[in-house]
């Protein structure tokens, strides 16, 4: 995996766990791998990989069962889709609109777009 | 405290201070990274705390030893990786043979584990090998003593591209909880995601020891168009498209960390950023 | 002082694993020096291989070659790479010193002499089947044995130190130190005999001429004094040749001579302090 530049590492890890969440390659209830198993994958210091667990812990994506380690929580896909749509609204939409604002496009010129966008994405 | 110095004096001649006034106080379970100009005195601390050097004056304690004394119960405990090293003239099966022994809790399973990591054959002569992979053996078997205080000078000096990869897998999977790393470097870009806490030596003694989480937090590392858009920047490098800006952190962003943007920014801007930490 | 004998076993064989090829080039190199040495003496002299001519070679060879060996016991002090890490081994200073003495005053000698007796065990027969001379082998026995041994042991306690005390040429340093020490050894042998010397030859005389009712003063003088040894007084008479039996020897009575010999093995054990002393402060 590669970090880029402009965020935390310990979020950066959080996001990639989200990502196996979404992909379902996580599924709910399985075992996330050991802190010293992804500090080795992802070539960090075990204690980031801790801050990142414990991030997404008290977001509720995975929970600690005593002795045995990390799992994936029953509703992590949910909640995984809740914060990720928080952090759309919060964070990505505002520069979208600026954006928009700028070079003066209207909504309504988007939905056209948009609803192909999704049909393509249906198909595929 | 598994390292503990206070009031530290050193030096060769009366005239030329290497080490004054040093106070530290270093926890178990953490990667330090020490990070300083050349000559700054990086590698003389880690002699005091392997003693290699002897204090002048103050006091050095590392796991309730004195260094200095150099009891074989503290020498099992802490291991230094030099710079440059020399290794005698026979493979690495003899190597451990003969080497592992003095160090009771050495571990030959992760002695193996660590070579095939580094992708290091066995029965190879450790003459024929080249320098890069001599030092790659000397790591494997420094990780294999578990010393409890492991001093790292300048450990990927030497090492190509894939190996700094390899190198940074095999710490991450080694750091015990009752263990401390440090790690010397003017490479920050190789380590800088191995690293927890800061060390800053300049000007004789220890500027600035801060945990990587402690500087996200007061401080925020961006890219930027132009400098208007970024607020408060106490410092900033022209980059290619705009500029890499260190600013003081006022919306609790959670930016990651440039090390040697960080270490540049202390050298130019030390007031300013030393009494942003001293809140 | 630690001392585990687990840790000095270990540190034993990694001196002897690390420098084996240079130790048995070296073994090598001695047998073969001293073959030619041997066969240049048997060849060239008249009679052979001497008894006589044995007795110094083997005391000049033991000493120097033992002085040189462990004048180099501790060269990995010398060089900063690894003076680092063998300063970080964990071992005591004990466990190093320890070794250092098994080697230089064990197992040096051991070999060397083994190489040695091989070495005249051939000449010898070349010499005596082949060419006819009628010499002995020495075997390291009489007054010469023990004087040997003991030059060995104090030589080499002086050469161990230097061997730490100076970290670069370390064997040219360590004759010098050695040298000096025997120009000074010497020269207060010289002094002692002058002082001595003064008061026992007018007594020796005395005594002579009482019982040898000789018509002419005699005057004594010392034909035979070294380091460590009896005193021999020869009388003159007063036109400078040597009277038949009038010669004496001088000796301590044998408590003191005890406690002498006592004191000379302490030499060694005070240099060994030393070294210890020395390791322990050695820094990078």
């Amino acid at each position: 995996m590669e970090f880029n530049n402009t965020q935390a590492i310990y979020l950066q890890i959080a996001d990639y766990v989200c990502d196996q969440v979404q992909l379902q390659h996580w599924p709910p209830e399985g075992k996330v791998p050991s802190v010293r198993e992804l500090a080795v994958n992802l070539e960090v210091n075990p204690n980031t990989i801790m801050r990142s667990y414990e991030y997404l812990q008290q977001q509720g994506i995975i929970y600690t069962r005593r002795g045995l380690g990390y799992y994936v929580s029953e509703d992590a896909l949910r909640k995984v889709i809740a914060l990720r749509k928080e952090q759309f609204l919060q964070e990505e939409l505002p520069q979208f609109f600026r954006k928009m604002f700028l070079l003066g496009v209207e909504l309504d010129e988007l939905k056209a777009r948009f609803e192909k966008f999704k049909t393509r994405q249906a198909k595929a | 405290m598994i390292i503990s110095l206070q009031h530290l004096h050193f030096h060769y001649r009366k005239a030329q201070p290497v080490l004054e006034n040093v106070n530290l106080s270093l926890a178990p379970g953490r990667i330090y990274g020490l990070l300083g100009r050349n000559g700054a005195g990086k590698s003389s601390l880690l002699y005091q705390l392997c003693g290699l050097l002897f204090p002048t004056s103050g006091e050095c304690k590392v796991m309730g030893y004195e260094p200095a004394k150099r009891l074989p119960a503290f020498l099992q405990q802490v291991y230094l990786l030099p710079e440059s090293f020399h290794l005698p003239d026979m493979n690495i099966t003899q190597y451990l043979r003969l080497f592992a022994p003095f160090y009771p809790s050495f571990d030959h399973d992760a002695f193996k584990r660590h070579l095939v990591a580094f992708e290091i054959p066995r029965e190879q002569s450790l003459q024929a090998l080249s320098h890069g992979e001599q030092k790659k053996v000397l790591i494997s078997f420094a990780l294999a003593t578990r010393a409890k205080v492991l001093l790292m000078d300048e450990p990927t000096n030497g090492l190509d591209i894939p190996s700094k990869r390899q190198f940074r897998k095999v710490i991450a999977g080694c750091l015990e909880p009752d263990q401390c790393m440090i790690i010397s470097t003017h490479q920050v870009k190789d380590l800088d995601s191995l690293i927890d806490e800061v060390l800053i030596l300049e000007g004789h003694g220890i500027l600035l020891q801060e945990s990587v989480s402690r500087i996200t937090e007061k401080l925020s590392f961006r890219q930027v168009m132009s400098l208007e858009e970024s607020e408060a920047p106490i410092y900033s490098e022209g980059a290619l498209k705009g500029y890499v800006v260190v600013a003081v952190n006022r919306q609790a962003e959670h930016s990651r960390l440039d090390m040697e943007m960080f270490f540049n920014a202390v050298m130019v801007e030390k007031e300013k950023i030393l009494s942003l930490f001293q809140q | 002082m630690q001392f585990s004998f687990a840790r000095f076993s270990y540190l034993f064989k990694l001196q002897l694993a690390a420098n084996r090829k240079l130790y048995l080039l070296s073994m090598a190199a001695m047998a073969g020096v001293m073959l030619c040495f041997m066969f240049l003496s048997v060849f060239t002299s008249k009679n052979g291989f001497q008894f006589e001519n044995q007795i110094d070679f083997v005391t000049v060879a033991l000493i120097l070659s033992g002085a040189f060996f462990a004048s180099l016991i501790f060269t990995q002090y010398g060089d900063k790479d690894k003076r680092i890490q063998s300063i970080l081994l964990p071992v005591s200073n004990a466990e190093r010193l320890a070794v250092a003495v098994l080697f230089v005053f064990f197992l040096f000698p051991i070999v060397f002499l083994l190489l040695y007796f091989i070495c005249i065990a051939i000449v010898n027969t070349v010499d005596v089947q082949v060419l006819g001379n009628r010499n002995d082998i020495y075997m390291l026995g009489g007054i010469e044995g023990q004087y040997l041994l003991m030059t060995f042991g104090l030589v080499q306690s002086v050469a161990l130190l230097g061997a730490i005390w100076f970290r670069r040429f370390t064997f040219v340093k360590t004759i010098v130190l050695v040298c000096l020490t025997a120009i000074f050894i010497a020269g207060a042998n010289d002094v002692i005999n002058k002082v001595v010397v003064k008061d026992a030859s007018a007594k020796v005389a005395g005594y002579h001429a009482k019982v040898n009712k000789l018509p002419f003063p005699v005057r004594y003088e010392i034909v035979g004094s070294s380091p460590y040894r009896s005193m021999r007084f020869s009388g003159k008479s007063e036109y400078g040749y040597y009277i038949d039996g009038s010669s004496y020897w001088l000796s301590l009575p044998d408590h003191q001579m005890l406690f002498f010999l006592i004191f000379l093995g302490l030499i060694p054990l005070f240099f060994f302090y030393v070294t210890l002393a020395k390791l322990r402060e050695q820094q990078l």
